[in-house]
């Protein structure tokens, strides 16, 4: 039985060129779907390309922190590929830096590609003609969004944002059938995982170890385990699902 | 000077009254002019609640509150013999520590009935009649940190826990009408006689050293919890119903 019923269904995914959005993009790929994929990184889209399943996908490289340049851009694809089905937004960055470091400029560069991009194409997938019926959109928050960690404001500031407009969207878009929902990851086996925790290393000046946190004890992430539950949301089996944050993490917030 | 967390003139109804959380709420309260009434499972713990409000006059009663049938006339009995209660903070409870293998039915029902029957079964005698309970007062209950993160051993307590916290966002709804207000306190571990009993078990142990890694703001003082319980039968929360504030030291944060 096809549980998830991905065939043919058209997917824009963000922050597609490593990490949890080419395994998105992979997955989505092998189970008969359509995806287009932004990045900044050229290299790793031409990759990400190469791995997926069959045809019909397109790759773009852009800036997701020109905003303005974004409705031009999702416009054209829509010409070029059709509407979309669903929308992932895993394109993030981090920075931790303690606060007396955090000029504006910085936690705004942050917000603009973590937070602000994610709005902006929901903004413009949502009107008439750029959408199918049923679309759903999943956006990669973090238990960074309701959990603390010393130099983490900016990108937990990001992602909470995230889920904040997600539940208002969720509201204001249901009348138009769109679903919107999001994944709160703990630690997932990633390049900015492996960035993160070099810095962490530095800044304690304890030897590098990557480890997930003790309490995130079904032990740490793969991207698969973040993209599955990304592909669920995405699919019809949970078109009665919408306004949730759902954690990946491994039972980290559960104590 | 205006005081907004003044008491005077509020009669209070207390659980519990004997334990670490209770006593200090009978001393805090007294102190902030509030007339108590003391409920606890034993004259000993009764006199403890009466000892901490030396001057003051402390009725007491004596509660089994796993028999939750019996609580029915005790409160009846207690407001004919005191008036009518402004407010009732429900401090009595246990926190068994029993691994999930050995946890049997009446495992949970124990902390079941003394920490949630017994209080809803209060809340709903007390507010049955408008001469036992005043419009607008307001009904405190200790919930727990336990109530939202999970920990081995602890799955009767914390499921007590989120059961209070969900009911009083019920009862609220069902209460409104009278401007009764109810709201819980979740604190993480707080200085009384259970954590020193926890402290003489775990020494130097990697649950300690977890504790004062995360609670980092440190454990909490019975008094902390009292002020915080006054706080929210003050009419400097008029507006304040259906909520559960933690008192984590910043667990949840970490």
């Amino acid at each position: 039985m096809d549980f998830l019923r991905m065939k043919d269904r058209h997917i824009l995914i963000t922050g597609g060129a490593a990490g949890i959005g080419r395994q998105t993009a992979i997955t989505l790929s092998e189970l008969g779907a359509k995806v287009a994929v932004l990045d900044l990184q050229e290299e790793g889209l031409k990759e990400t390309l190469s791995m997926l399943q069959d045809e019909g996908h397109s790759i773009h490289t852009v800036d997701l922190s020109d905003i303005d340049a974004l409705e031009g851009l999702i416009v054209s694809i829509v010409k070029e590929t059709g509407a979309f089905d669903g929308f992932v937004h895993c394109a993030g960055i981090v920075k931790n830096l303690p606060i007396i470091n955090y000029k504006y400029e910085r936690l705004h560069k942050i917000m603009l590609v973590n937070f602000y991009s994610y709005f902006e194409i929901i903004r413009v997938l949502s009107k008439k003609g750029r959408f199918n019926e049923g679309m759903s959109i999943v956006g990669i928050s973090s238990v960074a969004a309701t959990q603390g960690a010393a130099a983490q404001a900016a990108y937990a500031a990001s992602k909470a944002a995230m889920n904040g407009a997600m539940r208002c969207l969720a509201k204001e878009l249901g009348e138009k059938g769109i679903r919107l929902n999001t994944v709160l990851p703990a630690a997932t086996e990633t390049a900015m995982y492996t960035e993160y925790m070099a810095l962490k290393a530095q800044m304690k000046d304890t030897e590098m170890k990557i480890a997930p946190n003790p309490r995130q004890y079904l032990g740490m992430n793969a991207p698969a385990d973040v993209a599955n539950a990304i592909i669920f949301l995405l699919s019809p089996a949970s078109r009665k699902i919408t306004g949730v944050q759902l954690p990946v993490d491994g039972g980290y917030a559960s104590c | 000077m205006n005081n907004p967390m003044d008491l005077t003139g509020k009669r209070i109804l207390i659980t519990g009254a004997g334990g670490g959380i209770g006593s200090a709420t009978v001393r805090v309260l007294n102190g902030l002019g509030a007339e108590t009434v003391a409920i606890d499972i034993s004259e000993e713990a009764v006199g403890l609640a009466q000892a901490a409000a030396p001057g003051r006059s402390v009725p007491g009663y004596v509660a089994d509150f796993k028999q939750v049938e019996e609580l029915e006339p005790l409160v009846k009995r207690i407001c004919d013999e005191n008036g009518r209660f402004d407010g009732f903070v429900h401090c009595a409870g246990v926190a068994p520590m029993r691994p999930f293998k050995m946890t049997k039915y009446e495992n949970v029902l124990g902390p079941m009935q003394i920490n949630f029957f017994s209080f809803v079964e209060i809340v709903r005698v007390l507010t049955a009649k408008k001469d036992r309970f005043a419009d607008g007062g307001s009904i405190v209950a200790m919930s727990s940190i336990a109530s939202v993160h999970g920990k081995p051993t602890k799955t009767a307590y914390s499921a007590s826990k989120a059961a209070l916290d969900a009911a009083v966002r019920c009862m609220v709804c069902d209460l409104k009408k009278r401007l009764i207000r109810i709201n819980t306190v979740m604190p993480s571990w707080v200085n009384t006689a259970m954590y020193q009993k926890f402290l003489d078990k775990y020494s130097d142990s990697p649950e300690l050293r977890e504790i004062e890694e995360r609670q980092y703001m440190g454990v909490s003082e019975p008094e902390e919890i009292a002020n915080t319980i006054a706080f929210l039968l003050s009419d400097a929360t008029k507006t304040i119903t259906g909520t559960s504030i933690l008192m984590d030291g910043g667990i949840s944060q970490g």
